[in-house]
């Protein structure tokens, strides 16, 4: 069985995904408490970012459960929480 | 697999190897029974007209039945409407029934010029494109105005065809608040200096609200950025001479085009645009919905003619809409049920975030004779999944009332506040 992955790997991958998806974003810090939206990712850009962050995870939480997530932490929370369940 | 658990959202990223095959999640989904109980509701073919009473073949349990019709775009009856079926049967005879070109070679007819001129007069504008599909009027105006830069800044609420028009433009899309004049605001303000459009809504589709044209017009002339108003669900009904929400809120000379659709109160199908004749004849070259597809049907454009002439000689149809739309709400708000901040002819009944609760309410109501439809996330917020509920001018206070009787049965008693 693979070891579950720890938060700090799942925030990177997450962090990547934000700089492939959102153009505004160049280089600039990624604060992981502050919302996506800050940083220039409109809802469409979101949705990618987290399709992308899934696939490179492996993993498939439903849309309904993420429908509140702003942040880049509270995202690698709620896939965190869902490969502990796995 | 929990099939409730997932939606429609879950399943557009593909993990397949061929784009020809759907993923396989999708599949494993789709042959849930849950899934396919909840699926039967949708494409279920209508036998008759849409009349305030028609008749459905139910997917769901294999019944033909008659139902009180309350999912219907035909606002004012205009699809059904005698003088409006007899313009279409004689250009039916007149002219065939397709156009049999695009609008630049061959599929400009006279018909299709009159329609053009009276909507741009009816709108109190220079001139009118029109387009097969309300869905390309947007796509149409939008490619046709937005370049690569250029920044299409719109309500959150904004109608898919809308969002998609600024992707098809490869215009950079920003959201702001559902009707915030401030959050508008900060993202016009974070855009100085580039080219931009903002794009609202006269009645917001799943809501039924009305754009709040009155608070973000002055803030987009303050910006110096023109506005566009998609009045899909308010044309030929609200304001004085039924121009929409634009003329109703007094802002008509703030906004720089207005949407219409030729397939909701008008009763037919099509779209357009009015605007300047300088945009609109420069929109008409780089629209592609509009240059590589072929013209409207002229029976169809014929039908359209009369339907503006039959909803804008007096104010009859319009009258009972707004007496029906009045006696629905009065029923549904004696229920006490969410109706959000509805104000139009478009009413959601918001039953919360429970997929298995809507799905089974609907077909007890239609199994009851009533034909109204859920609207599942993601085209609604996952806590706010509906029915989406629309009066028309042809119902009845029988009809009306029968209707309540079934949604205070099946939804009222079901879903508390
Ligand atoms: C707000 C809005 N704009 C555009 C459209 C597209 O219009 P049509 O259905 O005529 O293509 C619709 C409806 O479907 C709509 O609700």
């Amino acid at each position: 069985m693979e070891p579950v992955m720890n938060k700090d790997e799942i925030v990177q991958v997450i962090v990547r995904n934000i700089r492939e998806n959102v153009e505004d974003v160049g280089s600039a810090e990624i604060d992981p408490t502050r919302s996506m939206e800050a940083y220039g990712a409109n809802s469409l850009d979101v949705i990618e970012i987290v399709s992308c962050s899934m696939r490179d995870l492996k993993i498939k939480v439903p849309r309904t459960e993420l429908a509140q997530v702003r942040t880049v932490d509270e995202l690698a929370d709620k896939f965190l929480q869902h490969m502990q369940a796995a | 697999m929990d099939a409730y658990r997932y939606t429609l959202a879950d399943f557009y990223a593909s993990d397949s190897p061929s784009v020809v095959e759907p993923p396989a999640d999708w599949g494993a989904w789709l042959a849930e029974p849950a899934t396919q109980a909840c699926m039967a509701l949708f494409e279920q073919p209508l036998l008759a007209a849409p009349r305030a009473a028609t008749r459905i073949a139910s997917r769901f349990d294999g019944t033909e039945r008659d139902v009180i019709n309350l999912t219907s775009y035909n606002y004012l009856g205009l699809a059904t409407h005698p003088e409006v079926i007899g313009a279409a049967r004689d250009a039916l005879e007149t002219y065939g029934l397709g156009a049999s070109g695009a609008a630049m070679l061959s599929g400009t007819y006279d018909v299709h010029v009159r329609l053009a001129e009276q909507l741009a007069a009816f709108k109190g504008r220079e001139a009118c494109a029109l387009f097969s599909g309300g869905l390309m009027a947007n796509y149409g105006a939008l490619q046709g105005m937005l370049r690569r830069g250029d920044v299409l800044v719109m309500d959150e609420k904004c109608h898919q065809s809308i969002i998609d028009g600024g992707t098809l433009a490869r215009a950079k899309s920003v959201f702001f608040r559902h009707n915030d004049p401030d959050a508008l605001a900060a993202v016009l303000e974070a855009h100085r200096g580039k080219r931009v459009l903002v794009a609202v809504e006269g009645v917001y589709s799943m809501d039924g609200d009305l754009g709040d044209l009155t608070r973000l017009a002055p803030v987009c002339a303050a910006h110096g950025a023109p506005l566009y108003v998609d009045e899909a669900h308010s044309s030929l009904l609200f304001g004085r001479t039924g121009r929409g929400i634009a003329e109703l809120q007094g802002v008509e000379d703030q906004v720089a085009v207005t949407f219409g659709t030729l397939s909701k109160a008008f009763g037919g199908v099509g779209g357009f645009i009015c605007s300047t004749q300088a945009i609109v004849r420069y929109i008409k070259a780089y629209a592609s919905a509009y240059a590589f597809s072929c013209a409207p049907s002229p029976p169809v454009v014929a039908g359209c003619l009369k339907a503006l002439e039959v909803a804008t000689r007096n104010h009859d149809l319009q009258d009972r809409l707004w007496r029906n739309v009045a006696r629905m709400r009065a029923n549904l708000e004696a229920m006490q049920l969410n109706l959000g901040d509805s104000a139009s002819q478009v009413i959601p009944i918001i039953i919360g975030d429970s997929a298995e609760l809507l799905f089974d309410i609907a077909r007890r109501v239609q199994a009851r004779g009533v034909f109204l439809q859920p609207v599942d996330y993601p085209a609604v917020p996952a806590d706010q999944r509906r029915f989406r509920l629309s009066v028309t001018a042809m119902l009845t206070d029988t009809q009306i009332d029968d209707a309540c009787n079934v949604i205070e049965d099946e939804i009222a008693q079901r879903v508390k506040r």
